[in-house]
């Protein structure tokens, strides 16, 4: 059957290509401008030593890589890093994740009881961030802080929590807000268990532990590493400390994240904070591309 | 040029065939219907007509006029889907009103076509529901009116009858074959049910993995299959088809020699072939026939009884119009109508008769 | 031995009940406190009244907040709802390559350009376009943001709307955009209602890229209007601040609520992993 010149016999649907563009680039025009670009625009603005007021707003200076090499030596970075580190670590990796999977193992095959459950701690996750702060910093007020009331009722002395126990502060406060995610995502991974397995090792007479250990682990191992990356990369970007400790007590909860935000915006160096964001971004990109190179050798 | 035409049409989906090199001829009074088990490509064949698929080669043709890479609106054709797909968020009314809609008929002129076609299918008084509201029987008529409403080139049925209940089925089929014979517009149909493709057909392809096997009217293919697919395909119960040993005329069959000259073929096969025999062309005989064999099971179905009959190498199944006296174990024979009996040759290729040439 | 049912329900529930505790005693006050004759930092209630909301209503820069979250939420919602909706539409019923790849990849790049990091390139970016202290640097900010999710979860629901309909519609003579308008957007209203229902509650939640973006005070949603309430120098009205609260939070809990009611959709919480 000779080729037919001119015919388009490769159709993929039965919408024309004029249609199939037209509706797309509304959609891919957004996101391309407001969030493509500046993802790949960060590198370059991070080379130039642009600030938003003085002289070099005007006309800022092609640097190359003096800011990148600025911040390696930078010992803001360092204690940013560190600090996010160990946020990530204790909020999330421990905390959400620790606790989500202890709440759905908890609530697992209770129904009523795990809607109830699920209600409350879903609650401190869909409050609006603002809200929320606001919410621990009254709850932790030195002076009339619902827990400090409660602690001095109790004969204890009140705590000035933000200011004493600055980190384990927010890492709790972190782990209140977030845990909902997991736990909504391991009960869903317990759903998937056949209740037959369970039920034959009850049979056996297995111990809860180990019930754990050889039955309800291994089967929803993809599922906690679908976890811990998702809330990794969730935690890392987090912003909402700033709003109950802005970054003190003396940087002692400075996340990289406030620390851009001190650099950027409030000392207006935006070349010098953008070459940390790029960096910040890196590390964002190679946590995701981290997750997709394990989920997909799980796939294999 | 005919009504309908396909022109070795081939359609891959990703590494898979579904058509190849189909070529069909539909008149404009056809009922022409593709009949073949699932996946053959029947229904695929059938959406290229639609215009829901465009051919990868080959061309199509729809009253004279190449519609092969034309979207389904210019080529006025109605289809009615296996599950209807009857809009839900319709009515009935605005179902069937819906093809002259999009073709902006002036509202007087739609009303009254609605009301026309509504009566004719006995639906009126359910115009004014919701599809979910009524039967299947009824959402099948539904499908049907917002189908003829258009007056379009060919209608195209997408295994109609399937999704209905045994006895509705029946009831409906006669409705279908009355209703296309009025309208007078070609039809194609798509079924995997034998009896269905017979009753209603002017016209069956007997479709295979994406092949058109063999078209003819239904007694040509009941009684002149082209090869022992199409044969053991079309009738209930299917054609016997028994392997057996060819010495020049004789048929050699479990150790005995049956004499297949008076059949006057144009030739025999060489060695390894087939004979194929309808079971209502096989007689049980207790003392004598052609082979012998132990009667395996005998099925009883009021009219028609179905005895299935295990001789060594397989079963044959013999269909009888009264009782038999003749139960589980017993030993009969089988008797075979040679006028009545096929031989392929070793690919399942049937040989014709001199009178066929 | 006891029932063993019984025995590790009576275990599950006292583990749960200080986790559950610790759960909702910040929340509690934000439900006790608006209501208080003399609200203060701890929960406590002592008659009940109204007037701390009547303070809110008396606020300009409070009221003026609400109106600013609206319009910037209303419009990211049908901003976003459109142009994800004719996307996802395209990327659902028309294959054509690298489909999944470029969905992957944009799904990607909004979980790597988040938080403060991406608000560098972001506020540069609307200062060159000069959209600096303007409602519409913020909405097109947001709707890029939250595209990409929209689309993703979008497309996913209406993979699984049978083309049937489409295709008798396509048969009995409607062409493509008729298709769309016609027959698939009623039937795939659900989805995007509960789409539209899932941005919204984003966009009224943010905070981050109005703080950056936006200056002048009459300009703030109320995310940032209740943070400069609580963080200024001198004594904040607490009453009227979790009044303020109260009434910021309502709508977004009613926004969940309504989904889980009435469109039984297990939420993500619309982000998907």
């Amino acid at each position: 059957m000779p080729a037919l010149f001119g015919v388009d016999r490769v159709r993929k649907s039965l919408m024309g290509k004029k249609v199939v563009v037209l509706l797309l680039i509304p959609a891919l025009a957004l996101i391309f401008i407001f969030l493509i670009l500046p993802g790949l625009w960060v590198l370059k603005i991070g080379m130039t030593n642009e600030t938003l007021t003085g002289a070099k707003a005007r006309n800022p200076d092609f640097v190359g890589f003096e800011n990148y090499a600025k911040v390696l030596s930078d010992r803001f970075f360092y204690n940013a890093l560190r600090v996010t580190l160990l946020f990530v670590l204790g909020s999330a990796i421990v905390g959400q994740a620790g606790l989500g999977l202890s709440l759905a193992l908890l609530t697992y095959r209770k129904r009523k009881l795990r809607s109830f459950v699920q209600s409350v701690v879903i609650l401190a996750w869909i409050i609006p961030e603002v809200v929320v702060a606001y919410l621990w910093i009254a709850f932790l007020d030195k002076d009339y802080g619902t827990l400090n009331m409660l602690l001095s009722v109790l004969g204890l002395r009140k705590v000035n929590w933000f200011y004493e126990y600055p980190l384990p502060t927010i890492i709790t406060f972190n782990i209140w807000r977030g845990t909902a995610y997991s736990m909504l995502l391991f009960s869903a991974a317990l759903e998937t268990i056949p209740p037959s397995y369970l039920e034959t090792a009850d049979v056996i007479g297995v111990s809860a532990w180990r019930k754990f250990k050889d039955i309800i682990f291994p089967n929803i191992k993809s599922y906690i590493l679908t976890d811990l990356i998702l809330i990794t990369l969730w935690t890392f970007n987090v912003f909402t400390p700033y709003l109950l400790t802005g970054g003190g007590p003396s940087f002692r909860t400075e996340l990289l994240s406030i620390y851009i935000y001190r650099t950027a915006f409030r000392y207006f160096k935006l070349g010098y904070g953008a070459s940390i964001a790029t960096i910040a971004l890196l590390i964002n990109f190679a946590l995701a591309m981290f997750y997709l190179s394990l989920s997909r050798r799980k796939k294999a | 040029m005919s009504w309908i035409v396909l022109e070795n049409v081939t359609k891959r989906f990703s590494n898979v065939v579904a058509v190849q090199s189909v070529s069909l001829q539909i008149e404009k009074q056809d009922f022409f219907t593709l009949l073949g088990p699932s996946g053959c490509g029947k229904t695929t064949t059938l959406r290229l007509i639609a215009g829901l698929e465009f051919p990868d080669e080959g061309r199509i043709y729809i009253a004279g006029r190449d519609v092969t890479m034309e979207l389904p609106k210019h080529r006025n054709v109605a289809m009615v889907f296996q599950n209807y797909a009857l809009y839900p968020h319709m009515t009935v009314r605005e179902n069937i009103a819906y093809p002259l809609v999009v073709r902006k008929v002036p509202k007087d002129e739609v009303r009254e076509k609605v009301a026309f076609v509504a009566e004719s299918l006995q639906i009126s008084e359910l115009l004014d529901r919701y599809p979910q509201q009524i039967s299947g029987g009824q959402q099948q008529r539904v499908a049907l009116a917002r189908a003829v409403i258009q007056t379009p080139n060919v209608f195209l049925l997408d295994e109609p009858l399937s999704n209905l209940d045994a006895k509705l089925r029946i009831e409906a089929r006669s409705f279908l074959k009355r209703l296309s014979m009025e309208l007078g517009t070609s039809v194609v149909y798509v079924t995997h049910d034998q009896s269905e493709a017979m009753a209603l057909s002017t016209k069956i392809a007997v479709m295979n993995q994406g092949r058109v096997l063999q078209v003819g009217t239904p007694r040509e293919i009941y009684d002149k299959p082209i090869n022992t697919f199409v044969a053991s395909f079309i009738g209930n119960p299917p054609m016997n088809i028994i392997e057996c040993y060819f010495d020049g005329s004789t048929c050699v069959l479990e150790g005995r020699r049956i004499d297949l000259s008076e059949l006057s073929l144009v030739a025999f096969p060489r060695g390894k072939g087939f004979i194929g025999i309808r079971p209502e062309n096989v007689l049980l005989d207790a003392k004598n026939g052609e082979i012998a064999g132990e009667v395996y099971v005998v099925e009883p179905l009021g009219f028609e009884t179905i005895v299935t009959v295990k001789i060594n190498s397989c079963s044959v199944k013999v269909l009888v119009f009264e009782d038999v006296p003749y139960k589980t174990g017993d030993k009969v024979f089988l008797r075979l109508r040679k006028d009545k009996l096929h031989v392929f040759d070793e690919n399942g290729v049937r040989i014709l008769r001199r009178d066929e040439l | 031995m006891k029932d063993p049912r019984r025995f590790s329900r009576i275990v599950s529930y006292i583990l749960l009940a200080p986790i559950l505790a610790f759960f909702i005693s910040p929340i509690v006050w934000l439900f006790v406190t608006p209501f208080s004759v003399r609200p203060s930092l701890f929960i406590s209630f002592d008659g009940f009244t109204l007037n701390n909301f009547v303070r809110v209503f008396q606020n300009k820069t409070a009221i003026n907040a609400f109106r600013n979250s609206l319009i910037i939420s209303v419009s990211v919602v049908v901003l976003v709802t459109t142009c994800a909706l004719f996307a996802a539409y395209v990327f659902s019923r028309h294959d054509f390559r690298g489909r999944n790849v470029l969905l992957y990849v944009l799904v990607l790049f909004s979980s790597v350009v988040s938080g403060a990091a991406a608000m560098v390139p972001i506020f540069v970016l609307n200062l060159r376009l000069g959209l600096v202290n303007k409602e519409l640097g913020v909405i097109l900010t947001l709707s890029g943001g939250i595209m990409p999710t929209a689309l993703f979860i979008l497309k996913d629901f209406f993979d699984s709307i049978p083309r049937t309909y489409e295709e008798a519609a396509l048969v009995d003579g409607s062409s493509p955009m008729q298709v769309m308008f016609r027959i698939f957007l009623p039937l795939s209203s659900k989805g995007i209602i509960v789409i539209a229902m899932l941005v919204f509650a984003q966009s009224w939640s943010n905070f981050l890229i109005p703080f950056v973006l936006l200056r002048s005070t009459s300009k703030y949603p109320v995310s940032v209007a209740i943070y400069t309430f609580f963080s200024e120098v001198g004594v904040p009205d607490i009453g009227m601040i979790s009044a303020y609260s109260l009434l910021y939070t309502l709508p977004v809990i009613f926004t969940y609520v309504l989904i889980e009611r009435k469109f039984g959709f297990s939420f993500y919480g619309g982000i998907k992993g």
